[in-house]
């Protein structure tokens, strides 16, 4: 249940066009999206026998110009829901604010988007 | 006496016409209120008076081909056979029997398509009322 709604959501990004990776990958090589269990991971789902699986996807661009990144994570987030709003079966609940994250020492720009999925056991 | 065990809120089986959709349903109650029209026969009159079952359902609105809202606008104003186990077990037994009858399906449109905008929401439908036509039956027989 968990690992097939990782994995369809990985796929409807990346046939978006989208570099995204299931699992955290060992170094970051924006622009990226990467899949990550959300706050409520799991919850009960609104029908008999279903749940709700939630994703983080965390978008991370390249750094560059304050205007050239903060133009790029808006295409990339554009593109991101999107691709979500396009499927079936996934609903986009939020986007974050913009942040600069931290990996392996490096700051990027990112913003997050909880993405969740009904499904069965 | 110990306390009784209790009905889990998570399972459900509700088959009408040979195919269960528990899984398109947010709820379903099955029960009885003193019936509309007809008279009371003394029969009638020593179990507490004429009664008609019926359900109140709510679920997903869904157009997939397989769902419960496409069989009730296929079917609807027809009487099918209805199989309702509120412990979801397959199999009836003393402990958890199931309730067999006949249900009436609803007109068309009485499943509501459409709803309120929402970004990440769906739409339901809520607190429909499905008559049974006669007595409803508890069945224990595995």
């Amino acid at each position: 249940m968990i690992g097939e709604a990782r994995t369809a959501l990985a796929s409807i990004l990346t046939g978006a066009g989208l570099r995204v990776f299931a699992f955290t990958p060992e170094r970051a090589t924006p622009p990226m999206g990467i899949l990550v269990p959300s706050g409520d991971w799991v919850t009960s789902g609104e029908t008999f026998g279903s749940f709700r699986v939630g994703f983080d996807v965390t978008l991370i661009v390249a750094n560059a110009a304050n205007e050239t990144m903060i133009t790029a994570l808006d295409d990339l987030t554009d593109s991101t829901l999107e691709a979500i709003s396009d499927s079936t079966g996934f609903y986009a609940s939020s986007v974050g604010a913009p942040s600069m994250l931290d990996i392996s020492g490096a700051d990027y720009l990112s913003t997050t988007i909880t993405v969740y999925q009904n499904t069965q056991l | 006496m110990t306390t009784s065990t209790r009905i889990k809120a998570n399972a459900l089986l509700l088959s009408i016409d040979g195919t269960d959709y528990w899984a398109d349903f947010s709820s379903v109650m099955m029960q009885s209120e003193e019936a509309a029209a007809d008279v009371n026969t003394f029969y009638d009159a020593s179990l507490g008076g004429r009664r008609d079952f019926y359900f109140t359902v709510s679920g997903v609105q869904s157009t997939e081909s397989t769902s419960f809202w496409r069989s009730m606008w296929a079917d609807a104003g027809s009487e099918v056979a209805f199989i309702y186990a509120p412990h979801g077990n397959a199999t009836a037994s003393s402990d958890q029997p199931h309730f067999t009858g006949t249900v009436r399906i609803p007109a068309k449109g009485s499943f509501m398509i459409g709803g309120e905008a929402s970004a990440d929401g769906t739409f339901a439908f809520d607190g429909v009322r499905m008559d049974i036509v006669g007595d409803v039956t508890l069945d224990t027989t595995p």
